[in-house]
């Protein structure tokens, strides 16, 4: 069984409204709306569908149980969606000690983007649009900021962890993490800023 | 200038914050210093649209139909049960237990007023004889000093109507921020089942709340755990308090 129809034109916080009642039409609609883009971080992140496909899966679980912690204040739907998605990950990772050393290495990131058949459609368009910026944005980074935002945000390596594989100072990585996000930041669009 | 020498050593952190790139330890000291630093505050607010763009440069790919389908067996599945456990609530009732115990501003007016009875009940009730009265009676609960801390309590509230209601509150005292955790969780075990009833914090002294919003029939033992941001479908650990009903 499928959402209403309606219930897909809704935004997403008033989705959120019907979700924290309990409506599991609207929990369907947001999983519609953000559960390709949930997999997808997972799937960057780990480099294995069934791993990728366990983590959204236990994450849009924690979201269903735990849908009444939403704050619009703090950030938009999809921006929670992901940041649960996230940490799911990154749980993950660092449980799994064998999969950190195969990871141990910044070109390890690189072959894990080779991905299953893509999907086609209208969505994706506009997501594609949207990745082009986003990484237009990241292409602005100096090479060393753009390393450490990289090995942490997807990577899911601690500070320390990156201090030691690149061999520079915890203090360096720390400062190159908050200089690339400012100038992220800086680089992106005021729609895409809003947006977000 | 204590305020001034903490900011100094948390600033440089907020980028590995905001990337998830602190341990759990040095994650739970960060927000432990942002709850009282407007300046981290405002620097993770500017920071953060870098972060939540991050995904949107990944390439996008169709998670499996079968992943929806089993995620919304398990989902209309809970929400049933959530249901039939809570057959005769009043809708404005229900409401008001929640937004009090999840900590949440909006609620206003009548809803406010109805927490504010509560709350002052509660009161009076902790403070005085411990007895059933005032609409209210509690149950102490067993707490695992050695894992928590020496002088945490916790205590179940049971409205004197729940029968009819259903609800009931957690309250607890002199707990210490999760280890190597984000949250508490509240579960409620009837005979070999037990089930996820609802996630809490504490703040930094030590106090909080939690919400069991559905009736307490058929549950043998409320009991808590430390588990991570978002919670657990099953309890990673034993038990830090129980409470036999």
């Amino acid at each position: 069984m499928s959402p209403t129809p309606d219930k897909h034109r809704l935004a997403d916080e008033e989705l959120m409204v019907l979700l924290r009642d309990g409506d599991p039409d609207a929990f369907e609609a947001i999983y519609d709306r953000h559960g390709g883009a949930a997999f997808s971080l997972a799937y960057r992140m780990v480099g294995d569908r069934n791993v990728a496909e366990d983590i959204t899966q236990e994450a849009f679980l924690s979201i269903w149980r735990s849908r009444v912690r939403f704050d619009r204040e703090r950030g938009s739907v999809r921006a929670w969606v992901l940041g649960i998605v996230h940490h799911r990950t990154i749980d993950a990772l660092r449980k799994n000690t064998a999969h950190d050393r195969r990871r141990a290495s910044a070109e390890g990131l690189e072959e894990r983007q080779e991905a299953p058949e893509r999907e086609r459609t209208d969505v994706e368009a506009a997501r594609r649009e949207e990745a082009r910026e986003v990484r237009a944005a990241l292409d602005t980074l100096p090479e060393q900021q753009l390393q450490v935002v990289r090995l942490a945000y997807f990577g899911g390596f601690t500070h320390t962890q990156i201090a030691q594989m690149l061999d520079m100072p915890i203090g360096t990585v720390k400062g190159r993490m908050r200089l690339g996000l400012d100038k992220m930041r800086r680089a992106l669009g005021p729609e895409m800023r809003e947006a977000l | 200038v204590n305020a001034a020498h903490e900011h100094e050593r948390y600033a440089e952190d907020v980028g590995a914050y905001l990337l998830g790139a602190l341990d759990s330890g040095e994650e739970r000291g960060f927000e432990n210093h942002l709850d009282s630093c407007p300046v981290c505050q405002e620097e993770i607010d500017r920071l953060t649209v870098a972060v939540a763009a991050l995904p949107a440069s990944v390439d996008q790919f169709a998670p499996p139909e079968e992943l929806k389908a089993s995620l919304m067996e398990a989902v209309r599945a809970e929400a049933v049960n959530q249901r039939e456990q809570q057959p005769a609530r009043r809708p404005s009732r229900r409401r008001a237990w929640r937004g009090t115990l999840f900590a949440r501003p909006a609620f206003a007016g009548g809803l406010a007023a109805a927490l504010l009875a509560v709350g002052i009940a509660v009161g009076v009730l902790i403070g005085g004889s411990g007895d059933s009265s005032g609409g209210f009676s509690e149950r102490a609960a067993s707490v695992d000093a050695g894992r928590l801390a020496s002088g945490a309590k916790a205590t179940l509230i049971v409205p004197e109507n729940a029968g009819r209601d259903g609800g009931a509150m957690l309250r607890v005292s002199g707990m210490p921020l999760p280890v190597d955790r984000d949250v508490y969780e509240v579960w409620a075990r009837r005979g070999d089942k037990v089930a996820p009833v609802s996630l809490f914090e504490v703040s930094r002294d030590g106090n909080g709340t939690a919400a069991i919003p559905d009736k307490l029939d058929g549950v043998d033992e409320i009991m808590v755990t430390r588990e991570r941001r978002g919670g657990s479908d099953v309890p990673t650990e034993k038990p830090v308090v129980a409470i036999k009903l």
